[in-house]
């Protein structure tokens, strides 16, 4: 059997794990949203830069809330 | 005897009230809403907010009215919120058997409900800082259409035109909220305030301030 005959056969006979492909399509969702949670944090500086007022730390307290979130769900489901 | 006296009397409180109607005659527009400043920082149309500033404001330039939609313009997103934070459980009920791990089924719903919290924080970023802001010298309309972007046009008092309101339907009439147009002859030719409430009030307000505007004018006071 060649080489490439080899590399067929794994191919073709290689188990497919849920477990694994469940893991991986949530895992490039997570990274998108951890841009996203990023991008926001640094939306929110831009706003409250450009419109400054009470209620302005209180906002970028949850942004960063919402950044630790999507960080720790990321690395729940890496571990998982 | 007692006639003097009355007399007297008479003439100061008449002199008392000539100063005090030349007082509320030099008063600006910035010193008579004084009193009647708004402390909640949630409200859709704060006068004389204490603590707002913004990017492009002038030194001794005072916010006079920041003005964000309705309030009521939110119902549909937090109606669309409320209907996400159930949608787990239905998905539950309907297929019971989907995802019969307790490891995924924790996962998704940590997940989903993240989305659901990203979801109302964006909306609510986009009603909180999309606002527009009326000074003693200028008009200036905030926008911030999509994430990172932002939009600062402004407008000179003395530049208006014209301005107008729009309030029609049902739920505008009920609330009490409409958009305001304001006409310029600046470069660019149209503000509009965005369902804005009270519009009867920001238009009065409007009007003071070109007054006074033109006022300062006559008196060489232009800053």
């Amino acid at each position: 059997m060649t080489p490439f005959e080899r590399l067929i056969e794994q191919l073709v006979t290689v188990s497919f794990s849920f477990h694994w492909f469940f893991k991986a399509i949530l895992l490039i969702g997570m990274f998108f949203y951890l841009a996203f949670g990023v991008i926001a944090v640094r939306q929110v500086n831009l706003m409250a830069k450009t419109l400054n007022g009470a209620f302005a730390s209180p906002i970028k307290i949850i942004a960063w809330i919402q950044l630790g979130l999507i960080i720790g769900l990321f690395l729940i489901i890496l571990l998982a | 005897m007692p006639d003097i006296y009355i007399a007297k009397e008479k003439e100061k409180k008449a002199a008392e009230e000539t100063s005090k109607s030349k007082k509320r005659e030099t008063e600006s527009v910035a010193d008579k809403l004084k009193n009647q400043r708004t402390t909640n920082p949630l409200a859709s149309l704060v006068i004389r907010p204490r603590k707002v500033t913004f990017e492009t404001q002038e030194k001794e330039e005072k916010v006079i009215l920041l003005a964000r939609q309705h309030l009521i313009t939110n119902v549909r997103w937090i109606l669309a919120a409320v209907v996400m934070l159930f949608v787990p459980g239905f998905v539950l009920m309907i297929f019971p058997d989907f995802f019969s791990s307790f490891q995924y089924r924790s996962l998704l719903n940590l997940v989903w409900y993240l989305l659901t919290f990203s979801f109302v924080f964006q909306r609510f970023l986009r009603w909180f800082f999309n606002v527009s802001i009326i000074t003693d010298e200028r008009v200036v309309d905030i926008d911030f259409p999509s994430l990172l972007y932002r939009d600062i046009s402004s407008t000179k008092i003395d530049m208006i035109q014209d301005i107008s309101v729009k309030m029609g339907g049902f739920v505008r009439s009920l609330f009490n909220y409409g958009d305001v147009h304001i006409q310029t002859a600046a470069e660019q030719k149209e503000f509009i305030f965005e369902a804005i409430s009270q519009p009867e009030r920001v238009i009065k307000i409007l009007n003071e301030l070109i007054a006074e505007e033109e006022q300062e004018k006559i008196e060489g006071r232009v800053r």
